[in-house]
C-alpha cells in the first residue's frame, strides 16, 4: 500500500501544482477525463495483478474458493 | 396525452425517456436511441436478469396499451411498480449511502461483464426497499462501446464517493451540504478540506485531489478539452477503476460511529420501565389501523418501528435526527430483515420541494401519504427544543397521517426538565391538558394511556 502510494505520489506531483478558481464555460468533466487517462493504466494493472494473484492462490489452495462465479 | 397522465417533475433530463403517473400507476415512455438501447438490453436478457436479482426495479412492456393510457409518443411504454417512498441522498445515513454506492458499482460491473454500461451515476436513481438498494432507471443502461471513457465518473464522485469521504475521512455529515447542492459535492470543494496527511490515500489523491487540480487547470486553459474528447479508457482500466473504488468504499467507516455499533445489543433490550406499556399501545393501535405505510417520527434505533411491523404495518419509514441511532436502526433492519427504512430528518426543517421548478425533488409532505404515524418521545424536542408552539407541533403531526400514536412527555418529565435546565421556561402552554385539548380539536382521541406518571400516550384518529 505504501509503495503504491509513493509511486502514485511521484506520478501525480506534476498535477498538484497551482490552480485557480473556475469561471470559464467548459465541459465540466474535463478533469475527470484527464484523470482517467492518467490513472486508468494503474487501475488496470492493479486489477490484472489482483486477478493473477487470485489465480496463483487458487492453484495452490486445495479447495475451490467459494463465493465467486 | 390524457389529462390523467401526470409527468413526474423529476423526470426531464433524458429527452428520450419520461416518467408519468396515472393514479397509483407509474409509466415510462421511451423513444429514439433510448428505445434502441433498451431493446438491445432486453434482447440480451440483461434487464430481466437484473430485475430477478433485485438490482433493478421491475418493468412490464405495455407498449400496446400506449394509446389506451394516453401516452402515444412512445416507441416503448413500460409500467413499473410504485416505489412506496422515494428518498433522496441528503436524507440517507452513512450506511444507506454506502450501500447505495456499492450497489451502483456492483450493477455497473455486472453490466460491463455483459457488454453493457451505465450512462450516469446519479444517486437519485438509487432507491431503497427497506434497506435494500435498487436502481430505478432502466434508461441508464446502454451497450458498452469498447474503449469508451467512464463518462459518469465525476458524477459518481460528487454523489457517492465525496459524501462518503466527508463522513469517513473528516467525520462530517454531508447531508446539509448535499441538500443545498443537489448535484453533490465537487472534488474542487472537497479538496480544500482534506488535510495534507490524508491526501496520501490513493483514492483521495486520485479521485479528489488530482481530479480537482486537473479540473481547475482545464477551466483555466483556453484550449479546453477538445484534445481529450478522443480519450480512450481500455476496458481493463475501466473495470479496474470500478473495482478499486468498490474496494475503497467497502472499507469505509465513520470514526464517531464505531462506539455506536457496539451499543447495538444493549439498545435492543426493552430496558426502560415504560417501554412495555408503550409497545403494547403501539401494537394495539397498529393492529386496529392496519397501515400499509407508517412513519415513525423520531424512530431512534427502531424499537417501536419493529413493534409496528410485528403488529401488521406493511412498511415503516423511520426518521431521526441522530445519525448514531440511525446506524443502529439500519443494522437492525438488515439483520432482522425488517421492512424499515431509517432516514435522517430535522423535523424543524424537513426536506423542501426543490430543484428545477421547485418540484424536481419533492418535499417531505408531498412524497407519500402514510396511513399512520408514531411520534414517541418526540414532540418535546420541537415544542421546547426548537420553540415550535405546541398547537403548530400538533398541527404538523396530525397533518402527516390520519391516525397514529403520539407520546406527550409532561413538563415534569426528567427529559423535558433536561431541555429546560439551560434556559428560562417560556412555555406556559406546554402541559398535558393543553396537549389533549389541542389534539381533540383536530382528531378523535381513541385511547390515552399514562405509561409513566409523567408520560402519556395518545392514540388519535382523524375524522
Amino acid at each position: 500500500m505504501l509503495q503504491r502510494t509513493m509511486v502514485s505520489l511521484v506520478g501525480l506531483t506534476a498535477m498538484l501544482s497551482l490552480s485557480a478558481p473556475a469561471h470559464a464555460y467548459i465541459d465540466p468533466a474535463t478533469g475527470s477525463i484527464v484523470l482517467q487517462a492518467a490513472i486508468g493504466a494503474v487501475a488496470g494493472a492493479t486489477l490484472f495483478f489482483r486477478t493473477s494473484l487470485y489465480k496463483v492462490k487458487a492453484l495452490f489452495s486445495r479447495q475451490k474458493p467459494s463465493g465467486d462465479e | 396525452m390524457s389529462a390523467s397522465a401526470v409527468l413526474d417533475p423529476g423526470s426531464f433530463r433524458d429527452p428520450d425517456g419520461r416518467v408519468f403517473r396515472i393514479g397509483e400507476k407509474v409509466f415510462r415512455s421511451v423513444t429514439g436511441s433510448a428505445a434502441r438501447n433498451f431493446a438491445r438490453a432486453e434482447e440480451a436478457g440483461v434487464m430481466r436478469k437484473l430485475v430477478d436479482r433485485g438490482q433493478l426495479v421491475d418493468f412490464t412492456d405495455v407498449t400496446e396499451q400506449a394509446s389506451k393510457v394516453g401516452i402515444e409518443q412512445a416507441d416503448i411504454l413500460l409500467s413499473h411498480p410504485q416505489i412506496p417512498f422515494i428518498s433522496y441522498p441528503y436524507e440517507w445515513s452513512f450506511s444507506l449511502h454506502k450501500a447505495g454506492a456499492l450497489a451502483h458499482l456492483d450493477l455497473h460491473l455486472e453490466l460491463l461483464s455483459e457488454d453493457f454500461t451505465l450512462v450516469d451515476a446519479t444517486a437519485y436513481n438509487m432507491q431503497f426497499d427497506g434497506t435494500r438498494p435498487v436502481h430505478i432507471d432502466h434508461l441508464s443502461i446502454r451497450p458498452y462501446e469498447d474503449g469508451e471513457i467512464w463518462a459518469a465518473h465525476r458524477q459518481f464522485c460528487m454523489q457517492f464517493l465525496n459524501p462518503l469521504l466527508m463522513w469517513s475521512m473528516l467525520d462530517l455529515q454531508p447531508n446539509h451540504w448535499f441538500r443545498g447542492s443537489l448535484e453533490g459535492i465537487a472534488p474542487e470543494d472537497l479538496a480544500k478540506l482534506v488535510p495534507l496527511r490524508k491526501r496520501l490515500n490513493w483514492t483521495v489523491l486520485t479521485h479528489v485531489i488530482a481530479q480537482a487540480t486537473l479540473q481547475n487547470r482545464s477551466v483555466q486553459s483556453t484550449t479546453g478539452s477538445s484534445r481529450y474528447r478522443e480519450a480512450r479508457l481500455p476496458r481493463s482500466s475501466f473495470e479496474g477503476m470500478l473495482r478499486g473504488l468498490r474496494g475503497a468504499i467497502a472499507k469505509m467507516e465513520v470514526p464517531s460511529h464505531k462506539t455506536v455499533w457496539g451499543e447495538y445489543a444493549n439498545n435492543t433490550s426493552y430496558a426502560a420501565p415504560e417501554a412495555a406499556a408503550k409497545h403494547d399501545l403501539v401494537k394495539e393501535a397498529v393492529a386496529a389501523i392496519k397501515p400499509g405505510l407508517l412513519y415513525d417520527i423520531g424512530c431512534n434505533t427502531g424499537d417501536y418501528s419493529k413493534s409496528a411491523l410485528e403488529a401488521g404495518a406493511g412498511k415503516v419509514i423511520g426518521f431521526d435526527f441522530d445519525h448514531g441511532a440511525l446506524e443502529i436502526a439500519f443494522k437492525r433492519a438488515q439483520l432482522e430483515q425488517l421492512d424499515l427504512l431509517p432516514l435522517w430528518l430535522d423535523a424543524a426543517n424537513p426536506s423542501p420541494s426543490q430543484g428545477w421548478g421547485e418540484a424536481e425533488r419533492m418535499g417531505l409532505s408531498k412524497r407519500a401519504k402514510p396511513d399512520a404515524l408514531l411520534a414517541l418521545a418526540f414532540i418535546h424536542h420541537i415544542a421546547i427544543g426548537r420553540n415550535v408552539p405546541l398547537d403548530m407541533a400538533v398541527d404538523w403531526l396530525v397533518s402527516l397521517a390520519p391516525a397514529g400514536v403520539i407520546e406527550f412527555p409532561h413538563k415534569e418529565d426528567p427529559m423535558v426538565q433536561l431541555l429546560l435546565s439551560q434556559r428560562p421556561d417560556i412555555f406556559p402552554d406546554y402541559h398535558n391538558d393543553t396537549f389533549a385539548n389541542l389534539l381533540s380539536q383536530r382528531a378523535q382521541i381513541v385511547k390515552a394511556v399514562d405509561v409513566l406518571p409523567t408520560r402519556t400516550l395518545y392514540w388519535f384518529q382523524r375524522n
